[in-house]
């Protein structure tokens, strides 16, 4: 069983990015993701040590792709999300949702 | 070459319907010539070197004198108009050190990753025209910035507790370097 509460917030965007890029989500286009949407630019060392930390806990899956011209005949990585990982984000999410409930942030919308 | 290979330059034809318009490499190349059709003769590197020097009017193109070995590449560079094919030198790759640093500290089970992803980085920005000078420095602070996680984590493994992003030496290493390379193009 994964603990939700474990997941952190940078976690939980590449968890989303992965699921947005799906199936074409390896480094850099998670880290080209996370800058687009958030404006946060990870290194490729955080991204990997977060992507390593969630592959161990069984959230995420990852494969060697096929070679491509674009990067010279090198193969990518890409990383998939599992149904466990899923569970997880869906349940770390609700929880902050569940947090934020009710209250009135000063400069948020409605 | 396949029947419906028209174009006379092999070199331009591959840049524009094959997709090679990265640092590619000379195995992949001689790979991707060889998917080309199976009725095509077989080419050395001699050959296509021969044929590429023979055949490319294409302006702005310079090419090796000397034939790289095996392990060679050659850094090709896409503009709007053409392709061109960079002279081979050490000065197109990513800086070695920084290269030997990342493979020092990173873990060795992403670090191939790790590396390809930095180097398509570095590609992008040749291709977008950054100055090598400016690309190299910028893979510096990405490699940097990539391992100082994987140094904190090493220096809380062996006990300095204290040692975070914020403590004056890794800040000045750390912030600098990524304050110089992030800045905007």
């Amino acid at each position: 069983m994964v603990d939700v509460t474990d997941l952190t917030l940078i976690e939980q965007q590449t968890l989303l990015g992965i699921m947005r890029l799906h199936p074409n989500a390896y480094g850099v286009s998670i880290r080209d993701e996370i800058k687009l949407r958030t404006d946060k630019e990870y290194s490729f060392g955080s991204i990997y040590a977060i992507l390593e930390r969630l592959e161990d806990r069984g959230m995420i899956e990852s494969r060697v792709g096929e070679a491509t011209g674009s990067r010279g005949g090198r193969k990518k990585l890409y990383f998939t999300i599992t149904g466990a990982g899923e569970r997880a984000l869906q349940a770390s999410l609700n929880a902050m949702d569940a947090m934020r409930a009710g209250l009135k942030l000063k400069g948020a919308f409605a | 070459m396949s029947a419906d290979f028209k174009h006379d330059n092999l070199l331009e034809y591959l840049f524009l319907h094959r997709s090679i318009n990265q640092r590619t490499s000379l195995e992949h190349l001689l790979q991707e010539i060889k998917m080309e059709g199976e009725n095509s003769k077989p080419r050395s590197l001699e050959d296509l070197l021969q044929e590429i020097n023979h055949n490319t009017p294409m302006e702005g193109v310079r090419l090796p004198r000397h034939l790289p070995g095996e392990q060679g590449t050659f850094a090709l560079r896409s503009s709007e108009q053409s392709s061109i094919l960079l002279h081979h030198s050490p000065k197109t790759e990513p800086p070695r050190v920084a290269e030997f640093l990342v493979s020092w500290c990173i873990k060795k089970r992403y670090r191939k990753a790790l590396f390809d992803d930095l180097d398509e980085d570095f590609q992008r920005d040749l291709s977008k025209g950054i100055t090598v000078a400016r690309a190299r420095l910028r893979y510096w602070g990405s490699a940097l910035h990539s391992i100082t996680p994987q140094l904190l984590a090493l220096a809380k493994r062996i006990g300095i507790e204290d040692l975070s992003p914020t403590t004056p030496v890794v800040f000045f290493i750390d912030g600098s370097v990524r304050v110089r390379a992030a800045r905007p193009v």
